[in-house]
């Protein structure tokens, strides 16, 4: 039996962690083992768990996800990251992929597209 | 701010609240024109989400619609009944989703523009009033099977 990845999901809002963790749950190959309402949170968590992929939102308040990514991948440089934002523009990109960020998703997304999505972080 | 400039920045609005709802529900949002807003104070009843950015364009935008389409919008993201405060919850995850769509496309259409949104407030009432001050305000009204949704953006008098 194929081990499932962990995943550590980041994002301030109780629905788009509810509706990720629910797309999650219909699959076999991920779960959620943590999640964090904000980045300093997130960073703790990852330590602490080391989970496979973290999904990341950017807008967050004490710490947003671009500075936790960061922090995280400074530490660990081959930390598997997924941005999940409303935001998608050129200089948001740019940013991200600076601090080595290499996959991003829009929101909204359906669930294949987050499954897509992850898939493609993990064959990196 | 340049009449062209405005338009394009309503007409981001416009799309990105059409794209955000065709994703979340499988179903149209029909926009009517852009049409500069009477008054300075813009009155609705039911579900309002208060959306503000800045960066070299600045304003605030707000979506008003009724309880029973958000409770749609809840229904066809969660596929469950909302409680009063899930309603609020998806209308500031919609807000979101929504002001997130359209600084993308403006911050790719004006390089350099670094738009950015600060977090949604939404609120549920009757008969509530705000006031544009100092802003140029438009409204849109679509059009849905599940009932209208407004538009309303505010852009900053003086901006570039």
């Amino acid at each position: 039996m194929m081990t499932k990845k962990r995943i550590l999901l980041v994002d301030d809002s109780p629905l788009v962690r509810n509706l990720i963790r629910k797309f999650l749950s219909k699959t076999d190959d991920f779960e959620v083992v943590g999640e964090a309402s904000n980045g300093e949170e997130a960073v703790k968590l990852f330590f602490q768990l080391k989970p496979d992929i973290v999904i990341m939102d950017v807008t967050m308040p004490v710490k947003n996800g671009l500075e936790a990514a960061q922090e995280i991948l400074c530490q660990e440089p081959g930390a598997k990251i997924l941005l999940a934002s409303a935001m998608g523009d050129d200089d948001l990109l740019d940013q991200a992929l600076a601090i080595g960020i290499k996959h991003s998703i829009q929101k909204p997304f359906k669930q294949a597209q987050l499954i897509d999505a992850l898939n493609k972080v993990l064959e990196e | 701010m340049d009449k062209q400039v405005a338009e394009q920045i309503i007409r981001s609005f416009v799309g990105a609240t059409m794209n955000v709802y065709r994703s979340l529900t499988n179903t149209e949002l029909v926009p009517g024109g852009i049409e500069k807003a009477p008054s300075l104070l813009f009155k609705t009843s039911g579900v309002v989400i208060l959306l503000s950015f800045s960066g070299a364009f600045a304003g605030r935008t707000i979506l008003a619609t009724s309880e029973k389409m958000m409770e749609f919008i809840h229904e066809c993201i969660m596929d469950e009944k909302p409680t009063q405060d899930d309603l609020l919850v998806t209308a500031n995850e919609f807000g979101n989703m929504v002001i997130g769509h359209a600084v993308t496309d403006i911050n790719n259409r004006f390089r350099g523009s670094n738009v950015r949104p600060t977090p949604p407030s939404s609120y549920i009432g009757e008969n509530l009033t705000f006031f544009n001050f100092k802003m140029s305000a438009y409204n849109v009204v679509f059009k849905s099977r599940h009932g209208d949704l407004k538009l309303n953006v505010a852009l900053e008098e003086g901006a570039k």
